[in-house]
């Protein structure tokens, strides 16, 4: 699964750390999220959406393989 | 209609029962300092029993400690205790288990090869309380410490 985390952050321009703490994750989880080395829940991949005012397949999108 | 939710509390300590089982930690050292200090080595003392030159008291007290340490330590949260840190600790959980399968498979497929498929046997020096003995003074190291070590190095790999 691919994410648009990094170009929303940049939009509002804020660092993972502020989006980690607006989130109640680590900003390792946002790290490893943007990498592509974690996949979130459901719950976690909806409140950052929520949080970005963006729908969340627009934030989140499925790739070939998934 | 009913409303069914899954419950999510954790079964974890708070973070400040990690700090504390740190400083419990360090009581081995400092208590294996202080008993060197006292009588200049391991093997002698003057106040508590030895057997083949092993002081018992400081050994069953320095593993207890250890033990209530590594309680503290690998049942805590983290700072930040969020899903994917739960997803590590699940995995490492996993890991240790596999691991802790293997030993005993190749442990005793060793004993089987060497003293022949006769389980516990007497005559190569097995009885039921030594294995028993040996199981329970390992279980900490191969279970909680292994653990530990293998939740860690996931943290650390998913910071590089």
């Amino acid at each position: 699964m691919k994410n648009t985390l990094r170009v929303e952050r940049a939009i509002l321009d804020i660092t993972q750390q502020q989006l980690a703490d607006a989130i109640g994750v680590s900003r390792n989880t946002i790290n490893s999220i943007e990498s592509g080395k974690y996949i979130p829940s459901t719950v976690l991949a909806l409140k950052i959406a929520r949080y970005f005012g963006k729908p969340t397949d627009s934030v989140f999108q499925l790739e070939e393989t998934d | 209609m009913t409303h069914l939710s899954m419950n999510n509390k954790s079964l974890l300590m708070p973070h400040s029962c990690q700090k504390a089982g740190w400083w419990l930690l360090l009581l081995i050292p400092l208590s294996l300092g202080f008993y060197w200090l006292l009588y200049g080595c391991f093997h002698e003392t003057r106040l508590f029993a030895t057997v083949n030159g092993n002081s018992r008291f400081i050994t069953m007290f320095c593993y207890l400690v250890m033990i209530a340490s590594f309680f503290l330590i690998c049942l805590s949260k983290e700072k930040v205790e969020d899903e994917m840190i739960s997803q590590y600790r699940l995995k490492a959980i996993g890991i240790s288990a596999y691991v802790n399968f293997l030993c005993f498979l190749l442990f005793w497929l060793f004993e089987a090869l060497n003293h022949g498929f006769r389980f516990l046997d007497a005559e190569a020096g097995w009885n039921l309380y030594n294995v028993a003995q040996l199981f329970f003074v390992l279980l900490p190291f191969t279970t909680a410490g292994l653990y530990y070590l293998v939740f860690k190095w996931l943290i650390k790999r998913s910071k590089e």
